[in-house]
């Protein structure tokens, strides 16, 4: 960057801007950077002087070890149910949203205004306003502690009828599907056969979003699932903590998770997120844009 | 013309049958969704609604005995002015920040503001708690990345950093370092859809790069600022996961009442009060859907017709 | 109780005749405890009563337990508390799971307890629970150092606070202010009344911390942290660590676990260093007073199917001299206690053979005031005292706040707060 400041001749509006976007950098980097080159030190090197250090394989090898022989392997079974949350609540809500929003596009219908008001609303309002609440009704259909109970909740996801609805509102005309309604097919046929193959970004897009949105959630795990069998990796994460009082340097127990293997395990949530953000890209950009800007 | 008066009543029953099938069909292809929206929207407020006039020990109609309960706490006030203060600091940061960032990238070559912006985005993945594991370490001036920055403030513990700076600057920054480069994207997206032309021409009129800027392209990008200074503040307002954790680090920094939300928690999980919770519940929530009402009904950001 | 055993064994009887249907119906009991204390209940076996034990960590317990009895689904018939409050809490009327042992256990069972080692359990006259452990501070003192510094170990707080400034000037401290229970210990050692249940009114707490009883260890406090005799940082500090290492630390108050589990794996204390001594006491008073840092209880779920059953494996693990004698804290059932100290008393790791004796000695100085309370010790001392004692403020001018704090939660938590 110094390179292109330089060659641009460096004006002191210039240094500014860039100044500022390179603290901001550091700001957003640094913490990130940090944590995976702590992932490969030992305890005792990150209570040395330097903040980084070089990358130890036996103290990663050594944290690694630990982490996955605690509690017979306990976060490999919590990394499963992330994914078996994962993909039946992004199934669900891929089943629920792109349906839905492909009627609320494209057809006229009593009731249509005051569904797609009620989404917008319920897009809006935080989920965590509605973790009691939905706690609280679960608990009466006896449906906490369990996958389904998990699964269900984390399949209603509103921002994907909204970004559905605003697809196929402006990107597929009316017409097309009037002509195709005349040319015999049904209405299921007309989704299956055109919408839905027109639909792949946008289907794409809701699954990726409501893929980020159930891998981190925390509230509605932590409050829904007392099961240790049962935990997401982030509400295991927390359980390892405060089980083991890693984070506060506090010893009296004989739990072998120290620093590294916390910093390992919040590593094992925070990199596939990275890993998909990097391949989706694009997604996320227009996704985003589509969410906040439409209208 | 009784054939053609016969015609006419086919032709008026075939439309009135098909707009009819078309109805049908319309829910047929809503009622995943209905389905899921009123079990995890409309029933779980209308439940907490209804149990927050309800004695839940005894199962017996309270009045507003819970509400009272609930005003009466005296941590309820500290709760919220802590959850007020963090919502001040972060949305103003986030609007100052993300709007700085955001016009500064503007103004920079293509290919290098695409990559900050990706850099920018990438703390993102970093949520709930793992976010909080990560600030405990980075406040930290034993392990912190930016130890020298705190040795040079003097600050030697992770009591040093959090107590002087504050709790709600520590979950501010938190916040703000996962969930701000999102918004720089978004306006990233929506100041390349300001045309060239108005720009040119303000360039031409002898605007500069600052004039430019603040002129020109802040009141372009306005309302979206407004809509994501809206949205941090409704989600602020339900701050839960941040505080919570922090309890993670123990001692001092175990606070189980800090925010509303964790209020709300504590009522039902601690005290096994879920009448009282249900109460706080839907305060909060009540909160959230008026903002949401104001959102849709007295702004133009969102489309419904 | 009687009725029901020989009920029970009537039943029993009739199987037997009967054939073997009913004698092979094993009971199963839910059992929720953290890790250090499974094992322990995993050494349980008595004919016919099966126990399904689940792990919880101890910071979700009170959750998981409040979830369980509103889902009405495997609520736990037994527990562990690492934290004796949970005892008064879960015994309300909005959260009611405590099983009343009053009838179920002997009273020769409580009287086999160290003195007041059993108070968290008396509520309103009756036992609620079972202490596993006790957690009373001593000094714990490094012999080899005291000895180079060539100083007498201080019997009074005077002496130690005199003790504390001149070790001070060798960069040396007497342990840590930053902590919420080691400043609850100052406090009570002075007499200071910050939640203390008065006699015969089981709802009214005395929470009074503007008397000298409270001042005057404050004021110690504020002193010593003044000239560097107690560090700002917590005692789980790494910093803290280093300096005990660093031989820094002449002796500090801590609780009867301290030893076996902070000194010995994580400050790393070399054999024939470490050795206890009781607990200061002001020159005005006639013994010393003593706070405990923590010590878990056992305690049963009052709509269990099997009280009986319950009550015995409470009894039990609580009691059981040879399952206690492995015990990794001191036990609160003094034959235990006592089997349970012969490994310290022969511990070359130690500095002398008088540790346990000291231990067992400092119980009886017990404060009567640590009972099971609906009301955050921690959290208020955590956010007042200990946090203004880790920034450099004054202990003296937080217990305002302190008592703000604590009668508040009192009152919320249904107490009637007198001074």
């Amino acid at each position: 960057m110094i390179d292109v400041i330089r060659r641009k001749n460096l004006t002191y509006g210039q240094f500014i801007i860039f100044a500022t976007l390179l603290f901001a950098l550091c700001f957003f980097g640094i913490p990130v950077v940090w944590l995976i080159s702590a992932a490969f030190r030992s305890e005792v090197s990150l209570y040395s002087a330097k903040a980084f250090d070089w990358p130890d394989l036996v103290s990663f090898a050594e944290s690694w070890v630990t982490l996955t022989t605690y509690n017979d392997f306990q976060i490999l079974l919590w990394a499963k149910n992330t994914l078996i949350y994962c993909a039946g609540g992004v199934i669900l809500s891929l089943i629920a949203c792109i349906p839905a929003g492909y009627a609320l596009a494209l057809s006229e219908f009593p009731g249509r205004r005051l569904i797609l008001i009620a989404t917008l609303i319920a897009m809006i309002t935080p989920s965590t306003a509605l973790v009691l609440p939905i706690f609280l009704e679960l608990n009466l259909l006896g449906l906490t502690n369990s996958y389904s109970g998990m699964v269900l909740a984390s399949g209603f996801f509103p921002f994907g009828v909204y970004l559905t609805y605003i697809f196929f509102s402006s990107s597929l005309p009316k017409g097309v599907l009037d002509s195709a309604v005349i040319d015999g097919c049904s209405r299921f046929q007309v989704f299956t056969r055109i919408a839905l193959p027109l639909a792949k970004p946008i289907i794409s897009l809701v699954a990726f979003f409501s893929f980020l949105a159930i891998w981190a959630n925390y509230f509605l795990a932590f409050v829904l699932l007392s099961d240790p069998t049962l935990y997401n990796l982030p509400v295991g994460l927390t359980d390892l903590v405060s089980s083991s009082g890693a984070l506060s340097n506090l010893a009296g127990n004989d739990i072998p998770i120290r620093k590294p293997e916390v910093i390992l395990a919040a590593m094992l949530i925070i990199v596939p997120v990275l890993i998909v953000f990097l391949a989706a890209q694009r997604f996320v950009k227009s996704g985003m844009l589509a969410g906040a800007e439409k209208g | 013309m009784t054939s053609l008066l016969m015609s006419q009543i086919d032709r008026e029953r075939a439309e009135k049958s098909a707009r009819l099938r078309n109805i049908g069909y319309s829910y047929i292809f809503l009622l995943p969704y209905l389905i899921l929206l009123a079990m995890f929207g409309i029933i779980p407020i209308s439940y907490a609604f209804g149990l927050s006039f309800i004695d839940t020990i005894d199962y017996v109609f309270y009045g507003v005995k819970n509400y009272d309960f609930v005003f009466a706490d005296f941590r309820i006030m500290r709760s919220l002015t802590n959850v007020l203060t963090f919502v001040v600091f972060w949305v103003t940061l986030t609007v100052l920040g993300v709007v700085t960032l955001s016009l500064m990238l503007d103004n920079i070559g293509k290919r290098i503001a695409g990559t900050l912006r990706t850099l920018y985005f990438l703390p993102g993945a970093v949520s709930s708690s793992a976010l909080v594991v990560l600030w405990i370490f980075v406040l930290d001036p034993a392990v912190s990345p930016f130890q020298g920055i705190m040795h040079f403030f003097g600050w030697e513990t992770l009591a040093d950093t959090v107590f002087t700076i504050g709790m709600p600057a520590v979950f501010m920054l938190m916040a703000f370092f996962t969930g701000a480069g999102g918004w720089i994207v978004v306006f990233g997206g929506a100041l390349s859809g300001i045309s060239t032309e108005v720009v040119e021409a303000a360039r031409v009129d002898g605007a500069n790069r600052a004039q430019l800027a603040l002129r020109i392209k802040l009141p372009l990008i306005w309302r979206s600022v407004i809509l994501m200074g809206i949205l941090s503040f409704a989600t602020g307002m339900q701050i839960f996961v941040e505080p919570q954790l922090m309890s993670m680090a123990r001692g001092p920094f175990t606070m189980p009442d800090w925010s509303l939300n964790q209020m709300a928690y504590q009522y039902a999980f601690q005290m096994g009060d879920f009448g009282a919770s249900a109460a706080l519940s839907t305060l909060l929530v009540a909160f959230s859907i008026s903002i949401a009402l104001v959102v849709v009904f007295k702004t133009k950001f969102y489309n419904i017709s | 109780m009687n009725i029901k055993k020989v009920l029970k064994y009537a039943t029993l009887a009739v199987g037997t005749v009967a054939g073997t249907a009913v004698v092979a119906e094993e009971i199963t009991l839910n059992v929720w405890a953290d890790s250090v204390r499974v094992p322990m209940f995993e050494k349980y076996s008595k004919d016919g009563v099966e126990l399904n034990i689940t792990t919880i960590s101890a910071p979700e317990l009170v959750a998981k337990i409040q979830l369980a009895m509103q889902a009405k689904t495997e609520v736990p018939d037994v527990v562990f508390f690492n934290n004796v409050n949970y005892t008064a809490q879960l015994s309300t009327r909005r959260s009611n799971y405590i099983l009343d042992l009053s009838d179920l256990i002997s009273q020769e069972v409580e009287d086999a307890y160290s003195t007041n080692a059993n108070s968290p359990c008396e509520i309103d006259g009756k036992l609620l629970c079972l202490r596993n452990d006790v957690a009373q501070f001593h000094i714990w003192y490094n012999a080899p150092l005291m000895d180079e510094l060539g100083e007498e170990l201080p019997t009074t707080w005077e002496e130690f606070e005199a003790l504390g400034a001149r070790v001070a000037e060798q960069g040396m401290a007497l342990g840590s202010a930053a902590q919420d229970a080691p400043l609850m210990n100052f406090l009570s050692a002075g007499g200071c009344q910050f939640a203390a249940p008065v006699e015969g009114q089981s709802n009214t707490l005395r929470i009074d911390l503007s008397t000298e009883s409270c001042t005057r260890p404050a004021a110690m406090v504020d002193r010593m942290v003044a000239n560097g005799s107690l560090t700002k940082v917590g005692p789980f500090d790494p910093a803290f660590a280093q300096m005990y290492r660093d031989n820094k630390i002449p002796l500090l108050l801590g609780p009867s676990w301290f030893a076996e589990h902070v000194i010995r794996p994580s400050y790393g204390a070399p054999e024939g260093q470490t050795g206890a001594a009781l607990p200061p006491r002001w020159a005005d008073q006639d013994q010393p007073i003593t706070w405990h840092w923590g010590g878990g209880t056992y305690a049963g779920w009052r709509k269990t199917a099997h009280p009986e059953e319950v009550a015995d494996l409470i009894e039990w693990i609580a009691t059981d001299i040879e399952l206690q004698t492995t015990a990794v804290t001191m036990p609160a059932h003094e034959a235990s206690s006592v089997a349970w100290g012969a490994a310290i008393s022969a511990d070359p790791w130690y500095a002398n053979d008088q540790t346990y004796n000291v231990m067992l000695e400092a119980v009886q100085y017990s404060d009567t005031n640590y009972t099971s309370l609906r009301v955050n010790l921690a959290g208020a001392f955590s956010g007042t005292v200990a946090k203004a004692a880790s920034i450099g403020e004054s202990v003296l001018a937080a217990l305002p706040a302190l008592e703000a704090e604590l009668t508040n939660q009192a009152k919320l938590n249904g107490y009637t707060v007198v001074k």
